[in-house]
């Protein structure tokens, strides 16, 4: 169950579009505020440049963006 | 460990950081060529990590085929482990 679990901001802010994987039955109305868009369609918001970790933070966790380091399989900071 | 050895093993850290900072603005700057907050950070850790490799070569040996001429007197590539040679290095 913790293995999707994530603790930083960027992912409590999404935790009430995306689906729970570990959920048993989930109400995709609910869920998803995507009416009217075609499914199979991915969708991938423009990057912006803000501001990144220093180097070795960012070494470390695998990205030098702290909004692309999302801690799907650990707490955050990349694994210790 | 000796000395000599934590500041080569620290600079190689150094090395490895600047390169992945380098590497990784390189990704973003493929998709937003014309974002100058992230040529900027591009150009600052790409000379970073080239003085760097030049310091590495200079001190225990080249690390990339054209940091090999650190001492313009000889071709050092060849003095350093092969890779399948099992020691350190890339």
């Amino acid at each position: 169950m913790s293995r999707y679990r994530t603790t930083n901001a960027a992912s409590r802010r999404y935790s009430n579009q995306m689906p729970m994987r570990d959920s048993v039955k989930y109400d995709t109305k609910a869920h998803d505020n995507y009416d009217g868009f075609p499914l199979g369609m991915a969708y991938v918001p423009w990057q912006t440049w803000n501001e990144v970790y220093e180097i070795d933070k960012a070494f470390h966790t695998g990205t030098i963006f702290p909004e692309l380091d999302k801690g799907f399989y650990c707490a955050g900071g990349g694994c210790r | 460990m000796r000395d000599e050895q934590i500041s080569r093993v620290k600079l190689m850290e150094w090395i490895n950081m600047y390169s992945f900072a380098k590497d990784d603005a390189v990704l973003y700057l493929d998709t937003h060529p014309m974002d100058m907050e992230a040529l900027d950070y591009f150009y600052k850790y790409s000379k970073l990590r080239n003085e760097a490799l030049e310091e590495y070569a200079r001190l225990y040996g080249p690390l990339t085929v054209d940091t090999a001429d650190s001492n313009k007197q000889k071709w050092e590539w060849i003095d350093e482990p092969w890779p399948w040679e099992g020691k350190e290095g890339c």
